[in-house]
């Protein structure tokens, strides 16, 4: 009976805020100053109504359960997706990326919060932020996360930049000043993209590797995590302390873990589910028609490319029997044809790639990749040497030319793909042999003979895309030093690509916090990467996520994940 | 009995030390997830690697987890940093929970089904019954999960089409057989095609035996004789082969799991196994041998129950 009647009050209550919000809002889209200060004022008799959204419970299917909810244990996109609604950065990005203030405002060379040498960051932290549970945000909780990053028995996923900083000290409460030990191009990342700051008060004393804070993290941000049901869902609820008044609209996230595509596509048709994230694009045509449902599309900076093996096996001083010539290089990118890929096998829905620096300030402009050209192609074979051996395949002093391509198992557009390229690249007399394995054995490393480690392969499909700052990418990537080799073999030059102009613009690009500068050394970057022809960029991938409509205030961003404002959003009934 | 007991203890050791190997020697490895994270160096994996142990030579590694899961420390999972242990009892439940529907849904069908095929041996009804016992035989489970669905949950929607009850919300007992329903048809329905078959040899088997003629000439009613004589008879194998079947409910429910995203521990298993969690796969695997273990002997201490004639010690 207690219950009901508790039930009663609740339900009286929530009626009573929904009737009042609403009308606030009207009122306070207008004027958001005054609202504030009228809160301030007298924060006991406006707080509870004033502060509440417009309610509701949104559902959202994740076809992968986040590892942890800890930013510098996390590996899986899906951690950083449900994460970011709770835990926040100094800084953020926005859709066009470029930095904005989050927790801190954004340092500048131009206000004196950089140093002119680029090696102090000063943060001025905003202003009356608490944790979800009131405890103040202060700058030690910035100190702290980079104490526990660095500490050595926690086994962070990276290190990277925060290995270079020299001090971080808290002159008060607001201020935060960082001295690096030399320059790091993508300082203002840290601690924010795609990381976060960690709460000193939870977890000093604690112990990392499994401390409650992994599933259940404290954060600052607009939702707060309620419950984590290992295998089937985690439930955030809306943080009362969130420091933007009115804000969050949604009483209640519920991420719904459902690992079968064919299972989330059943519920969003059922509408058990509200938002599908990540859909597969080869099942997106199941959408098509689909009553209530769109599909949003956000470009991402991750392209789909060919990967080209420079070298015969791992030494890269010894050249592959057919890539070590630039005019067979060349004469495979003109014999691809984009135009089915894209709009056959993509629905149309990605655009052609042109540079592996595809989306963001770093990204050059005007480039286009050899224009689609079997004749061409042709051509060049012959002038190379290589000739049909009478089945239609070129042969070259006895030797075909027949190359192989490998991929992760398991990818159907993927697959496709390599089907398309087989018959593109045999019109020109080149045989293309399909052999996809496991991504372990793809991806593993040195000791364990991973393929592209050890440079047992011709051709490989894969995808990668740059940070925000695409210094970290272009240095694992393409850097003449990232060369895997033995012992250790750690780098992700699989190309294999030796080129000391290149290695000068990376180095370059990272010497400076001078973004025009940096654009231009990365622009000469990109320029080498696609003069060697090693690097084929087919085309960018799109994110693609279902939405039903009754969810608004989406919008697409690249350099986030889905609910990188779910905090605007709305759910009608 | 002790002594049965007691003899599990080297062979589950044994099943652990080669398990290990087995798993480590698997290309990828824990750190495979994190190689293609543009920040994450190479000195970053040697870091992780040193961190997590997995510099060390196999053996240390595996005597260092012997040493920790015997005292019930079973490790702390890479991928979700929790203890191994609390992770899986929370995912154990479900499990338990849809095993114990499918063992009682099969049985509850196979026995009458398989006793009407024998006694009706040979005509259309035992026809029937040996057809669709094929059929249940050769259904891939994940497909009939996945038809399933589209025809009760998309199609029909009488049935959710996955979960174990609407997530954020007290679950009472009709939802839950709601959410039960399904899953439990998908992984019930080789066994229960399975168990009908064996029940209708077996009854066959028996009735052939010259005493059951001679209850027949002595004008014993056919019920009791079916029931009574040969059932009975028939049933003791029968009990041994569904005690000793009872661990491929687990397997079964690795597939049905995911399917129905029934969050048990096959669906740990197969999410651990694809991220190389080693101390979660471990805990999981050495529970399913556990039970392999514990199914075999109730087998035999069932057997021995119930025909007098073996003896167990």
């Amino acid at each position: 009976m207690k219950r009901v009647t508790a039930l009663l009050v609740a339900l009286t209550l929530v009626a009573a805020a929904c009737g009042g919000s609403s009308g606030d809002d009207g009122e306070s889209s207008g004027a958001p100053a005054t609202d504030t200060e009228t809160e301030t004022d007298s924060p006991t008799t406006t707080a509870a109504p004033a502060d509440t959204g417009s309610g509701g419970t949104l559902t959202i299917g994740l076809f992968q359960e986040p590892d942890n909810l800890n930013p510098f244990l996390a590996v899986q996109t899906a951690s950083r997706m449900v994460r970011d609604l709770v835990l926040e950065g100094l800084v953020d990005a926005d859709p066009d990326g470029n930095y904005v203030p989050e927790l801190a405002e954004v340092p500048s060379v131009d206000n004196g919060t950089i140093s002119e040498d680029g090696l102090t960051v000063t943060y001025n932290l905003v202003d009356g932020i608490t944790w979800s549970d009131e405890h103040p945000f202060t700058s030690r909780d910035v100190q702290f996360t980079w104490e526990t990053v660095m500490d050595p028995g926690n086994a962070v996923t990276t290190q990277k930049g925060y290995e270079d900083i020299a001090s971080i000290e808290t002159p008060d409460d607001q201020t935060v000043v960082v001295t690096y030990t030399k320059l790091y191009s993508a300082a203002l990342s840290l601690f924010s993209i795609p990381e976060a700051i960690l709460p000193a008060h939870v977890l000093e004393g604690e112990s990392f590797g499994d401390a409650e804070f992994n599933r259940i993290p404290e954060g600052t941000g607009p939702f707060m995590v309620a419950e984590w049901n290992s295998g089937q869902s985690i439930i955030l609820e809306r943080n009362p302390n969130y420091r933007v008044a009115n804000s969050p609209q949604l009483d209640r996230i519920i991420f719904k873990i459902i690992p079968d595509q064919n299972a989330g596509i059943a519920q969003m048709r059922t509408g058990d589910i509200d938002v599908f994230w990540n859909v597969d694009s080869a099942v997106i045509d199941q959408f098509d028609g689909m009553e209530g449902v769109d599909v949003q599309v956000t470009p991402s900076s991750n392209v789909e490319y060919l990967g080209l093996n420079l070298s015969s096996g791992s030494d890269p001083n010894t050249p592959h029997f057919a890539f070590g010539d630039p005019n067979v290089r060349l004469a495979l990118a003109m014999a691809i044809d984009r135009t089915p890929i894209i709009e056959e096998l993509l629905f149309g829905l990605s655009e052609a790639a042109t540079s592996p620096i595809g989306l963001g300030w770093a990204a050059p402009e005007g480039l286009s990749n050899p224009a689609y050209d079997p004749d061409g192609a042709r051509a060049l074979l012959e002038e190379a040497g290589w000739v049909d051996s009478g089945d239609g395949i070129r042969e070259k002093d006895g030797q075909r030319l027949t190359l192989e391509i490998s991929t992760p198992t398991g990818q159907q557009v993927r697959e496709l793909t390599e089907q398309v390229l087989q018959e593109q690249f045999k019109a020109v007399g080149i045989e293309l042999v399909i052999n996809n394995v496991p991504a372990a054995t793809l991806f593993g490393n040195w000791a364990e003979n991973g393929k592209l480690q050890r440079g047992d392969f011709d051709i490989t499909m894969d995808t990668w895309g740059p940070d925000l700052d695409p210094a970290g990418f272009l240095g694992i990537l393409f850097d003449s030093k990232s060369i895997p080799q033995d012992p250790g073999g750690q780098g992700w030059n699989f190309f294999r690509l030796q080129s000391d102009r290149l290695d000068a613009a990376i180095e370059e690009g990272a010497s400076t916090l001078d973004i025009e500068a940096r654009r231009a050394a990365y622009r000469t970057a990109v320029e080498e990467i696609l003069a060697a022809g090693v690097y084929i960029p087919l085309y960018k991938r799109s994110k693609l996520d279902a939405f039903s409509q009754k969810v608004s205030g989406q919008s697409p961003n690249p350099w986030g994940e889905l609910t990188w404002n779910a905090e605007d959003w709305t759910i009608s009934n | 009995m002790v002594k049965r007991v007691l003899q599990a203890v080297p062979i589950l050791v044994g099943i652990s030390l080669v398990t290990f190997i087995l798993l480590q020697l698997t290309p990828g490895g824990p750190t495979a997830a994190y190689r293609g994270i543009a920040n994450v160096t190479g000195e970053d994996l040697a870091r992780i690697e040193a961190e997590l142990g997995f510099d060390k030579p196999i053996f240390i590694q595996y005597f260092s987890w012997l040493g920790k899961f015997v005292q019930g420390n079973w490790g702390i999972s890479f991928v979700a940093r929790v203890p191994v242990f609390g992770l899986i009892m929370e995912r154990l439940p479900a499990t338990l929970l849809l095993m114990a529907s499918g063992i009682t849904v099969s049985l509850l069908l196979a026995i009458p089904l398989g006793l009407l095929a024998a006694i009706k041996r040979d005509t259309w009804v035992d026809h029937v019954l040996t057809f669709a016992s094929f059929v249940g035989l050769s259904i891939p489970v994940f497909w009939l999960g996945l038809m399933l669905i589209i025809v009760f949950s998309v199609w029909l929607g009488w049935f959710p089409t996955g979960g174990m009850g609407p997530p954020g919300e007290e679950i009472g007992v009709m939802t839950r057989i709601k959410y039960l329903t399904l899953p439990t048809v998908a992984v019930s329905m080789v066994s229960l095609s399975f168990f009908t078959r064996y029940l209708r040899a077996s009854m066959i088997e028996t009735m052939d035996e010259d005493y059951m003629r001679f209850n027949k000439a002595r004008g014993l009613p056919p019920m009791r004789r079916y029931m009574k004589h040969a059932f009975r008879n028939a049933g003791i194998p029968f009990v041994t082969v569904v005690a000793i079947h009872i661990p491929e409910f687990l397997v079964g429910a690795l597939v049905v799991e995911t399917i129905f995203t029934w969050p048990g521990t096959g669906r740990l298993f197969w999410d651990s196994a694809v991220r190389f969690d080693y101390p979660v796969l471990m805990g999981i695997l050495v529970l399913g041998s556990l039970m392999v273990l514990a199914s075999n002997l109730l087998a035999d201490v069932l057997y021995a129950k119930l025909d007098p004639r073996v003896r167990f010690d």
